[in-house]
């Protein structure tokens, strides 16, 4: 078993933080590729700490997100209650599997987000489309218009009303989204954030604040579903979770000083590289 | 109607605060605890393998003053967050007569304690 290198641990938080941050992302995609390649620690161990960390990056955006009311609690606890078991399931299933084989899934993984991340056209549907989109579907008797809600955007200068489509078809996305969350450690914004937006119909920065709730409940479940089978050391993650804080925090300060296509492009890069060595790996052909 | 939907608005940004202001608490005792068990990890400069760590010992590190059970400790608050926030909507939702979220709420609390009965088998 390899040894514990508090200061590759830290590092890697700080990187996956600051990253994350940039990208709106929780950063246990980061995370897990380089703790397994760098220092050769087996991946259930990386999957469980990169869960943890998340757990305190996802909640203190979401004590920023909920304090100035962008997150909408009653969609986030709706869809918690199927996220839940999905994520019970996916841990379950992430500590069973054999190693190789969750490399190989996370290294298939990494190559979709890689592709999404790549800057496209046309971009994420806008408030003012989405605007447009609920005024055009408005019924007068909204079974769920209890789940619909406003926040203020201080960069439109208004408040923003939406309504919430499909909720039940949101349900069923969580469950997959909970499990896959929990199978690889990572926070699964990168599969709420589109469903919600796209699916369901949010405006995107509510969809990221809800997001946000969402991941801490999935991944504290997958925490402790790792913790009991004996994968969360605590020396690994104190470093990883401060630097992932430390990191975020930085990545907030400095995401609007850098280009975003240049940051996606670098960044989509670097995760097509790693999902190669992922998928090197779970052939035996690299060690690590 | 317009008085009410305002004031149903006021008493929801007023839970949003609570929540933020908890979850802001709980986050820097967690960072606390972490900070201070990695740095007396530091100062002992003891080398630990990654190995399988199982849940009993992991909790009974909280009993011993030693980094590790520091750790633990920030752990477990942070572990903790997501059922407080779950705790204090309840109790909003319950004062406000808010059926649907109520019952929401009750569905989830069920579905974790499933998922501990399940883990802990």
């Amino acid at each position: 078993m390899s040894d514990i290198n508090i200061w590759l641990l830290a590092g890697t938080g700080l990187f996956a933080g600051l990253f994350g941050s940039m990208l709106g992302v929780g950063g246990g995609f980061i995370i897990v590729p380089i703790i397994t390649l760098a220092s050769g620690i087996p991946i259930q161990f990386a999957i469980g700490s990169s869960l943890v960390s998340i757990v305190i990056n996802s909640c203190t955006a979401t004590s920023v997100y909920i304090s100035n009311h962008m997150t909408n609690l009653k969609l986030g606890l709706l869809l918690c209650t199927t996220l839940v078991p999905g994520a019970v399931a996916g841990a379950l299933l992430g500590t069973l599997l054999p190693e190789p084989v969750l490399t190989l899934i996370f290294g298939l993984l990494l190559i979709y987000i890689a592709y999404t991340m790549l800057p496209k056209h046309p971009g994420p549907q806008s408030v003012e489309e989405m605007q447009t989109l609920n005024s055009a579907s408005e019924q007068p008797q909204d079974a769920h218009a209890w789940l619909d809600d406003s926040y203020y955007d201080p960069a439109l200068g208004h408040e923003v009303s939406y309504k919430v489509h499909h909720p039940v078809t949101g349900l069923v996305t969580s469950f997959f989204g909970g499990a896959l969350s929990s199978m690889l450690g990572i926070g699964g914004g990168i599969i709420n954030v589109p469903v919600m937006n796209k699916l369901m119909q949010m405006p995107d920065k509510a969809a990221v604040a809800t997001s946000s709730i969402m991941l801490a409940f999935t991944t504290m479940t997958g925490s402790i579903i790792y913790a009991s089978h004996g994968f969360i050391v605590p020396y690994l993650i104190a470093p990883l979770c401060i630097g992932v804080y430390i990191g975020a925090r930085l990545g907030a300060t400095l995401t609007n000083r850098v280009k975003g296509p240049v940051i996606m492009i670098i960044f989509s890069i670097f995760l097509m590289l790693t999902s190669i060595s992922m998928l090197l790996k779970s052939f035996h052909i690299i060690g690590g | 109607m317009r008085v009410v939907i305002d004031n149903q608005h006021e008493k929801l940004h007023r839970l949003n605060r609570h929540i933020g202001l908890t979850l802001r608490i709980m986050t820097a005792a967690c960072l606390i605890l972490l900070l201070a068990g990695m740095i007396m990890y530091l100062v002992t400069g003891a080398s630990h393998p990654v190995e399988i760590t199982p849940f009993p010992a992991l909790l009974g590190n909280l009993l011993t003053f030693s980094p590790s059970g520091i750790i633990t400790a920030g752990l477990i608050i942070m572990l903790l967050m997501p059922p407080v926030v779950l705790a204090i909507s309840l109790a909003y939702f319950i004062a406000e007569k808010d059926v649907k979220p109520i019952i929401i709420c009750i569905v989830l609390v069920l579905m974790l304690a499933i998922s501990c009965i399940l883990i802990s088998k």
